[in-house]
């Protein structure tokens, strides 16, 4: 049987190292053991590793910063922690940081963790597929995300005071320009931001976030002015989301990780942007057929053209990779329209990305919003009063503009 | 009067040497010039007289003007004052800093010292009463002021001495709690490797028992062969299996690695539930949590206390998350469930109790009932069961202190509410209520 991939432990207990190979003996994907953080860099050196999983308490360098050097060295591995003592405040920051896509706590059950790898690995395959890379290699300079969102999310995870934030966004005039058109249209109804200080104290840091990544990410390439309708829509869209997947999320039960990720529902659509930029006639094919179609969604009409396999979400979670986005960017953008294929713990919060979605979907082409009936889709522990609301919240939000001027 | 006959005068006597002979005027300079009262009086306590000090001390600006008064009694304040200082002088002879409060002329009081002797006339019979009175109000000022600070002090100590254990039962739940943590933490590596082990041990067990099978079935064909050689070794093979009992054996190896598993997965439990109850990875954190799960990790760590006490009915609906302290919400959970259990232990029963866990929510609040069937409270006291140091336990069962950190946590801390309901003979409930959404100002 062909290996899925390589997979490195790391812990300075030989018995736990012993014991997991032992388990993972009939698994799928190789497995490689270091008892210290040194050795792990070694193999890491020889082997072509796909994922490290390591203890956080070890002598020397701790998983920390062995998470830090790998991510450093290594970008393309993909890391995980596996131990019994972490401070959640450690747990979530390295998800934050994206230093560790996930973390499994010890004692583990072989089979969650063989999950978890198989899932991560399953994802990269079709991240690193063949198809997908060659739809991406048409796209002559791949688009750079600008360093600014990662220094601003440092800074905010170091909680640096408010003007270093904002000389952080002012050092990119085009872009701290494009932060204060967005804050001051109607979509946040608070006018007369002048300075990013401003606005960082007005909207609070969460929302300036949402901006700084929407308008890095539209910064990283050139938009004429017959793009722009569309792109507004797909921002719109994004925004909305954004604004009422948290406040969904914290009804959900064992809501645990979207209150570190404030920014995760701006950026599920992000493959559409790509194909709108660099693939414009597919996205207009895939447009006309909508415009024919007015039951079917996007995802359904790109599936009817034949481009199910490297559709929006693939496009998209591959760029969010690139751009080094925390695991559950990449995961929220490539499975929106099939939450079905992620992984238990994003599950809930995919399953509601898709939820919320379709809902702007439907709003977004239906004239009559009583016919739109609140009890369809939703999740179970919604209450059909808040999914009721939500509708009629969704509704309004579509009819205001958010502006962006490419000039 | 001949003071020289003094009795009071046991020390004694000084020679004196010639050139100071003493005369009777010398007693009469010393009387009229002494800076600390003197005063002579009756037996009968009229007043025979005093000395130019006195009369300053009292304000009088005559000798004349004070033997007006002519009875001893006026210058006390109190007469039972003076009637102690007469009985002390008639049992036994003298008296030595007596304190008496003086009156003056006009009206204030004096605290004094007053050391009396008894002068006796040459029959041996008391004529005069002697006294010398020093004036101490300023040092009893002080010395008032000096016990009005102590009378503070004691208090603030007291004060300090009555909150002291509520301080150590917190800090105490709060180490107990980080050391349970610790001992969690430092059992996850072992319980991880164990656990680990003993599903290869499953899987290995499983292969090598197919392996055996095929062996077997592919040998068995052999056994009606012809080759005694090959004959012999078979049944040397089977009677080896048959002593060893490995039919039992393999048998059993399943129940083994099946029941093992489930001890590890207990452990696993216990540990798990011990490190959400301290909440050491989120400690003291305002955090969005599950209250039914709350409920769960502390029913784990409460099971030695319930196990043979009472059942427990869990009646969970699908709660939102609350926004609160997990730590502190589990410390409250854990006091009202082991009350309950401790309540129904009491009464020394026949059969099992039952504490009933009921949560909802709402809008704005989530709610939780805990209700027991044990004895239930008196009207009397459950207006005072939130007092702290209250406790119906006996001496050195119970702080008194659980109820009453819990009503600080839930209602101080949380805004939210707990109340309890009770009639004797049937059971007490508690409920609680939880704000979704953090009210208080404080962030703590």
């Amino acid at each position: 049987m062909e290996s899925t991939g390589k997979v490195l432990f790391v812990d300075d207990e030989i018995n736990i190292l012993k014991s997991i190979k032992r388990g993972f003996l009939h698994a799928p994907f190789e497995v490689f053991t270091a008892e210290s953080a040194e050795d792990g860099l070694r193999i890491l050196e020889e082997k072509n590793i796909d994922i490290v999983v390591t203890d956080y308490r070890m002598p020397d360098i701790d998983g920390f910063q062995f998470l830090k050097i790998v991510k450093e060295r290594f970008p393309e591995v993909n890391r995980v922690i596996l131990s019994g003592f972490i401070e959640k405040s450690v747990a979530v920051e390295s998800l934050t940081r994206g230093l560790a896509s996930t973390y499994i706590l010890k004692p583990w059950l072989n089979e969650d963790v063989e999950e978890k790898i198989n899932h991560i690995l399953g994802m990269r395959k079709v991240l690193k597929s063949k198809k997908l890379l060659n739809v991406i290699n048409q796209i002559e300079n791949l688009p750079n995300l600008s360093n600014i969102y990662q220094e601003f999310m440092d800074a905010v995870n170091d909680e640096k005071s408010m003007d270093t934030i904002a000389k952080i966004i002012q050092k990119d005039p085009s872009i701290s320009t494009k932060v204060l058109q967005v804050a001051n249209s109607a979509f946040y109804g608070v006018k007369h931001c002048t300075s990013i200080k401003q606005a960082a104290i007005t909207l609070g840091l969460d929302t300036l976030q949402d901006i700084l990544l929407t308008i890095s990410i539209i910064n990283t390439m050139k938009w004429n002015t017959d793009q722009v309708t569309n792109l507004q829509e797909i921002f719109l869209h994004a925004f909305i989301m954004n604004t009422h997947l948290p406040q969904l999320y914290r009804i959900a039960p064992e809501a645990h990780y979207y209150k570190n990720f404030p920014s995760v529902g701006l950026t599920y659509d992000v493959g559409k942007i790509i194909l709108l930029q660099y693939f414009p006639d597919r996205y207009t094919s895939v447009r006309e057929h909508l415009e024919n179609h007015p039951d079917q969604g996007f995802y359904e009409s790109e599936k009817e053209l034949g481009f199910q396999e490297i559709s929006h979400q693939e496009i998209g979670a591959f760029f969010l990779d690139y751009w080094n986005l925390p695991e559950i960017f990449v995961e929220t953008a490539l499975y929106h329209h099939i939450p079905g294929h992620s992984s238990t713990q994003y599950r809930d919060i995919i399953d509601l990305v898709h939820y919320i979605n379709k809902l702007i979907y439907i709003l977004s082409r239906v004239e009559d919003i009583d016919r739109v009936d609140p009890t369809q889709l939703k999740p179970n522990y919604l209450s059909e009063r808040t999914a009721k609301e939500t509708i009629i919240s969704i509704r309004k939000k579509l009819r205001k503009h958010i502006f962006l001027d490419m000039s | 009067m001949s003071i020289k006959k003094s009795k009071m005068d046991t020390n004694p006597v000084i020679p004196l040497t010639e050139s100071a002979i003493i005369n009777d005027n010398i007693y009469r300079v010393f009387f009229q010039e002494s800076k600390d009262m003197i005063l002579f009086s009756s037996p009968q306590l009229k007043i025979l007289d005093i000395n130019q000090a006195g009369l300053a001390l009292l304000g009088y600006s005559s000798k004349e003007e004070f033997l007006v008064l002519s009875n001893l009694v006026n210058i006390y304040h109190n007469p039972k004052n003076m009637e102690n200082w007469k009985q002390l002088m008639e049992k036994q002879g003298y008296v030595k800093e007596f304190e008496a409060t003086i009156v003056k002329k006009n009206g204030n009081l004096i605290a004094a010292l007053q050391t009396s002797c008894i002068i006796k006339d040459s029959a041996g019979k008391p004529d005069v009463y002697a006294s010398v009175i020093r004036d101490v109000t300023e040092s009893m000022r002080n010395k008032m002021h000096v016990h009005k600070m102590n009378v503070d002090l004691i208090d603030s100590l007291y004060t300090l001495r009555k909150n002291q254990p509520k301080l150590i039962q917190q800090e105490k739940l709060a180490s107990i709690g980080q050391l349970a943590a610790g001992i969690a933490h430092e059992l996850n590596n072992p319980i991880g490797f164990i656990s680990s082990n003993f599903t290869s041990l499953r899987s290995y067990i499983s292969i090598i028992k197919k392996y055996i099978q095929y062996y077997e079935s592919e040998t068995s064909r052999v056994i009606n062969g012809d080759i005694p050689e090959v004959k012999d070794l078979l049944e040397n093979l089977d009677k080896y299996k048959e002593r060893e009992k490995l039919d039992y054996i393999f048998t059993d190896l399943d129940d083994l690695v099946g029941e093992s598993m489930e001890g590890i997965h207990r452990i696993t439990e216990i540990v798990r539930s011990l490190r959400n109850f301290s909440r050491i990875d989120n400690e003291s954190e305002i955090e969005q949590y599950d209250i039914n799960e709350a409920f769960e990790s502390t029913l784990t760590v409460a099971k030695n206390e319930i196990k043979y006490v009472a059942e427990v009915e869990k009646e969970f609906s699908q709660l939102p998350s609350a926004e609160c302290i997990g730590s502190e919400i589990n410390q409250v959970l854990l006091n009202i469930i082991v009350n309950a259990a401790q309540s129904i232990k009491s009464q020394h029963r026949e059969d099992k109790g039952l504490i009933k866990i009921k949560t909802y929510a709402d809008d704005e609040y989530v709610y939780c009932e805990i209700s027991d069937d044990g004895p239930g409270i008196p009207k009397e006291i459950i207006g005072k069961i939130y007092d702290p140091f209250f406790t119906t336990k006996e001496a050195g069962k119970g702080t008194g202190l659980g109820l009453s950190i819990s009503y600080d946590i839930i209602v101080h801390k949380h805004k939210g509410d707990l109340s309890a309901e009770s009639s004797i003979g049937k059971g007490t409930t508690f409920n609680i209520r939880i704000p979704i959404k953090w009210k208080s100002q404080k962030r703590y």
